[in-house]
C-alpha cells in the first residue's frame, strides 16, 4: 500500500507542483525574496508529500520541478506611470521623444500620457477629488496645492537620484518649484517673453531690425508704435494684417517692459495700483482702440492667435520659446527680438509655474519621480529644446543651444537665437505665477473693460477694483 | 376616546387573504421592484448630492481638504453682496443678469414657439418634413451650434457683418460689448424651436374644430378666434411651458459659457455660470453650494407664484370655476 501511488496522491502532488510553478512564474512577482520564500514553502510542502506517499520515481519528478522553480529568474514587474499634460501635435511629438529616451533607461516603466482637450486644471481637480489623479501632472498653483496635501515633496528623491545633477541648473531656476523651501515640482526650461517678428514684412516696410534698435537703445515704446503703424495693412476699410498680437499674458509684458515694479508678494498693493500702472494700461489700450495696431477683442477670432502670425496676419507677436516649434512651416522668414522697453523696463517671464509634480498618494512615487526628473535632465531638456520648445535651464546646455547645434529641426531655430538667454537673464517673473485664480479674473476683467474701450484705466482701476483685488489677494 | 374609536381602522374590513389580496400584494411587490432602479438612482445621484450640498453650503470646502463648518456665513456673504456688490461673489450681478435674461427670454421663446407651432399646424403637403426641419435644431449639440454662431457673429468677416457691410453698415460687435451682449444671447437662444413647440402643436391639435366653426358662424375674425378660443384652450400648455421655461432659463449656462465666458465685464455672467466658476475655478464649494440652494428657493418661489396665479388665467376643459 505504501509503495503504491493512488490517483488522489497524484492529484495532491500535481496541485503542489503547479502551485510551485505558478508561484515562480506569476508576472506579479516583484522581488526576488518573495519568489524564493514562496518557492521554498512550496518545496517543503512538496517534500512532505513526497516523503509520506510518493514513490522514488515521482520524487525525481518533484525534484526537477522544484529545481526549476528555484533557479527561475525572477520576473521584473512592468509598471505604468500615469501622466497628464496639455499640448497639440508639436508637444505630443516632443513628449514622445522624451518618452523614447526614458524607456531606454527604464524599460520596466511605461508612461501612459493623457492630453485632455482643454480645461486641464478642471479635469485634474476632478480626478484628484475622485481619487483617480495621474501620478505626474502640472500643478495648478503651489500656493494652493501644497497646503491641500496633493503634492509629494521631492527633495529626498532628488538627493537619492545620482543621475539628477542639481548643480547643473542655472542658479535660482529650481526655486520656481519650491514652496516654503521644499521642492514640490521640477521646473521646466526658461520662458522669457520676446517678440516674434516677420523679417520679410519689416524689410518690405523698410524698417530696421528690432534687435539692432535694441543694441542702439532705440527700441522704445514710441519706436514700437511708429513701426507698428507702418506694419498695419488695410484693404479699403478692412484690416488684412495687424502689426501686433497680444498673446499669452495679454498686456502683462507691457507693464514690465515699461517699468512697472515686480508684482511679487507681499508688495502687490503698491505695485498694482499706482499711477504708473494706470498710465501703462491706458497706453496699451490705446494701441488697440485708438491706433488699432492690434485687433479689437471682437476681431481677434477672425485672425487667430499664433497661427495668425504663421499665416501672415500679424507682423509681430510676443511669446515664449515654445512657439518656435510651431513656426517651422511658415512661408516667411521669422526671427525673435528683444521686446521694446523703457530705460527702467525689463522683459517678462511667462513660464515658471512650477513644472511637473508627483501626486502625493501615488503608488509609484519613485517611478513617478523618475519620469518627472527625466524630463528635466540634461538629456530631457535637450530633446525638448531641440524641437524648438523651452530653452534649457541647465548650464551645460547653454552654449550648444546658442550655437544652434541643439536644434534637431533647424527650421525651429531663429537667426537671433541668443536673444532668449539674454532676455532671460534680466526678465521679471510673471504676475499670475503666484496670485489665486480669482485675483487673476478680477484683474483681467478690469483690463478687459479698458481694452474694449468701455472704461478708461482710471475708471477701471477704481476703489472697488482695488478693494476686490486686495480681498482676493489676501485669499478671501 | 370616542374620536379615536371613530377613526380606528375596521380590521374586519381588511382584505382577506383571498386570491384578490394576494394579487394586490404581488402587484405591490412588483411596483417596488420596477420602481427600485429609479429610486436607487435618485437617492444616490440626486437626493444624496443635494443633501450633501446643503451641508457643504454651511462650510468652506475646496474639495481637497475637509470641510470646515462656518454656519450661515456663506449665506450672510450672499446677503451682503445684494447691498454692496463686488467681484468677490458676484451674487447680485449674476442674479441681475439672469433675471433680465429670464424676463426677456421666457415670453419671447414662448411667442416664437407658439408661432412655429401655428405654422406647423397648417394643412399643407409635406408637413412631416417641415416639422422635422423645425425640430432639428433641438437635436444639434449646443457646442456645435455655438461654434457656428460664433463664426457667424464674428465682427471682422462674420456673416452678419458681411451682410451689414453690404447695406453700408459697419461691422457688428454685439456679442463683445457689455451693453449688447446679453440681448444678443437672447436672440441666439431663440434660434432653436424645441419641445415647447411640440407641446403647443399637440395643444393646438386638441382644440375641437367645432369651436372655431361656431365662432366663424358668429362672425369672429382670425384674431378673435385666436384671442377667445386658441389662447384659452391652450392655457394649460402655456402654463406648463411657462413653468418649465422659467425653471430652465434661470439655470441657463451653455450659451454664456460657450459664447462669451460670462463677459464682457460680467455682462453675461449667468447665475449657474457663477456657481460653476466659484466651484470649479476657485474651488469655493461652500459658497457655490449656498448659491445653488438660494437658486432652488428662488425657482421654488417663482413657481409657486405662477401656480397661485394659474387659477386666474388657466382654463381646463370641464372645469367649473368657483367650486
Amino acid at each position: 500500500m505504501a509503495g503504491r501511488v493512488s490517483r488522489r496522491h497524484m492529484l495532491k502532488l500535481g496541485a503542489a507542483a503547479l502551485g510551485g510553478v505558478l508561484a515562480g512564474c506569476t508576472p506579479e512577482v516583484v522581488k526576488e525574496t518573495v519568489v524564493v520564500r514562496q518557492t521554498v514553502e512550496v518545496e517543503k510542502e512538496v517534500e512532505k508529500i513526497v516523503e509520506k506517499e510518493v514513490t522514488t520515481v515521482v520524487e525525481k519528478e518533484v525534484e526537477k520541478v522544484v529545481e526549476k522553480v528555484v533557479t527561475a529568474t525572477p520576473v521584473v514587474r512592468e509598471v505604468t506611470v500615469k501622466f497628464m499634460i496639455w499640448g497639440g501635435d508639436a508637444e505630443k511629438r516632443a513628449w514622445q521623444a522624451r518618452y523614447d529616451m526614458f524607456r531606454e533607461k527604464h524599460p520596466e516603466i511605461r508612461v501612459a500620457t493623457t492630453y485632455p482637450p482643454g480645461n486641464y486644471q478642471e479635469k485634474l481637480t476632478a480626478m484628484i477629488a475622485s481619487g483617480t489623479a495621474p501620478d505626474v501632472f502640472v500643478p495648478q498653483h503651489l500656493r494652493l496645492d501644497v497646503p491641500r496635501g496633493i503634492l509629494l515633496p521631492l527633495d529626498a528623491y532628488m538627493e537619492a537620484d545620482t543621475d539628477f545633477n542639481m548643480d547643473d541648473f542655472i542658479p535660482g531656476t529650481l526655486d520656481r518649484g519650491k514652496y516654503q523651501g521644499v521642492q514640490y515640482a521640477i521646473p521646466g526650461g526658461l520662458g522669457p517673453q520676446v517678440i516674434f517678428w516677420n523679417v520679410d514684412f519689416f524689410k518690405e516696410a523698410g524698417l530696421e531690425s528690432p534687435n539692432e534698435l535694441h543694441e542702439k537703445g532705440q527700441w522704445t515704446p514710441e519706436k514700437f508704435l511708429e513701426y507698428a503703424l507702418k506694419l498695419n495693412k488695410k484693404e479699403g476699410d478692412i484690416y488684412t494684417r495687424f502689426a501686433y498680437l497680444f498673446y499669452g499674458l495679454d498686456h502683462m509684458e507691457f507693464l514690465y517692459q515699461m517699468g512697472s515694479p515686480t508684482f511679487d508678494h507681499p508688495n502687490y498693493t503698491k505695485c498694482l495700483f499706482d499711477d504708473k500702472t494706470r498710465e501703462i494700461w491706458q497706453w496699451t489700450a490705446d494701441l488697440i482702440n485708438v491706433h488699432h495696431i492690434s485687433p479689437l477683442p471682437e476681431e481677434v477670432g477672425a485672425f487667430g492667435s499664433w497661427a495668425g502670425f504663421r499665416d501672415g496676419k500679424y507682423a509681430m507677436y510676443i511669446s515664449g520659446p515654445w512657439n518656435q516649434a510651431r513656426l517651422t512651416t511658415m512661408q516667411w522668414q521669422w526671427d525673435v527680438a528683444w521686446p521694446f522697453q523703457t530705460s527702467d523696463g525689463a522683459p517678462c517671464v511667462q513660464a515658471g509655474l512650477g513644472g511637473t509634480s508627483v501626486y502625493s498618494l501615488t503608488k509609484l512615487p519613485w517611478e513617478s519621480y523618475l519620469w518627472a526628473a527625466n524630463n528635466e535632465s540634461a538629456e530631457g531638456q535637450a530633446v525638448w529644446a531641440g524641437l524648438g520648445f523651452d530653452i534649457p535651464s541647465r548650464q551645460s546646455l547653454i552654449e550648444k543651444y546658442n550655437s544652434g547645434e541643439m536644434f534637431t529641426d533647424q527650421k525651429a531655430k531663429p537667426p537671433s537665437v541668443d536673444v532668449w538667454y539674454k532676455a532671460a537673464a534680466v526678465a521679471k517673473p510673471q504676475f499670475n505665477g503666484w496670485v489665486l485664480p480669482q485675483t487673476w479674473t478680477v484683474f483681467q476683467t478690469a483690463w478687459g473693460t479698458v481694452k474694449s474701450g468701455e472704461k478708461t484705466a482710471a475708471e477701471a482701476m477704481d476703489d472697488q477694483f482695488i478693494k476686490d483685488m486686495n480681498a482676493t489677494l489676501s485669499g478671501v | 376616546m370616542s374620536a379615536v374609536q371613530a377613526v380606528a381602522p375596521d380590521k374586519s374590513r381588511r382584505p382577506a387573504k383571498t386570491g384578490l389580496g394576494r394579487m394586490r400584494l404581488r402587484e405591490e411587490r412588483e411596483f417596488y421592484l420596477f420602481v427600485a432602479p429609479w429610486l436607487v438612482g435618485f437617492l444616490i445621484w440626486t437626493a444624496g448630492p443635494m443633501i450633501y450640498s446643503l451641508y457643504i453650503s454651511f462650510t468652506t470646502w475646496d474639495v481637497f481638504t475637509k470641510p470646515v463648518w462656518v454656519g450661515l456665513q456663506n449665506y450672510a456673504t450672499l446677503w451682503h453682496d445684494l447691498f454692496e456688490p463686488s467681484q468677490l461673489v458676484l451674487f447680485s450681478q449674476s442674479l441681475k443678469v439672469t433675471t433680465i435674461y429670464t424676463v426677456l427670454m421666457v415670453p419671447l421663446r414662448m411667442i416664437v414657439n407658439l408661432l412655429g407651432a401655428m405654422l406647423l399646424n397648417q394643412r399643407i403637403r409635406g408637413m412631416p418634413f417641415f416639422r422635422a426641419v423645425f425640430y432639428s435644431p433641438t437635436v444639434i449639440p449646443s457646442v456645435a451650434s455655438a461654434l457656428v454662431w460664433t463664426w457667424i457673429m464674428q465682427s471682422n468677416g462674420g456673416l452678419v457683418s458681411i451682410f451689414l457691410n453690404k447695406l453700408g453698415l459697419p461691422n457688428q460687435t454685439w456679442l463683445y460689448r457689455s451693453k449688447t451682449a446679453l440681448v444678443t444671447l437672447v436672440g441666439l437662444g431663440l434660434w432653436g424651436f424645441g419641445s415647447q413647440m411640440l407641446f403647443f402643436l399637440a395643444g393646438l391639435q386638441s382644440i375641437p374644430e367645432h369651436l372655431y366653426e361656431a365662432a366663424k358662424i358668429d362672425g369672429a375674425g382670425q384674431w378673435q378666434q385666436f384671442r377667445y378660443i386658441t389662447v384659452p384652450m391652450l392655457s394649460p400648455v402655456i402654463f406648463y411651458n411657462l413653468v418649465m421655461s422659467m425653471m430652465g432659463t434661470f439655470q441657463a449656462f451653455d450659451s454664456a459659457f460657450l459664447y462669451t465666458g460670462g463677459g464682457p465685464n460680467y455682462a453675461t455672467h449667468f447665475y449657474v455660470l457663477n456657481i460653476y466658476t466659484f466651484g470649479w475655478r476657485y474651488f469655493k464649494f461652500g459658497i457655490a453650494s449656498a448659491m445653488a440652494w438660494v437658486l432652488l428657493v428662488i425657482i421654488l418661489a417663482m413657481t409657486m407664484l405662477v401656480l397661485r396665479s394659474s387659477s386666474a388665467w388657466v382654463y381646463y376643459e370641464g372645469e367649473v370655476k368657483g367650486r
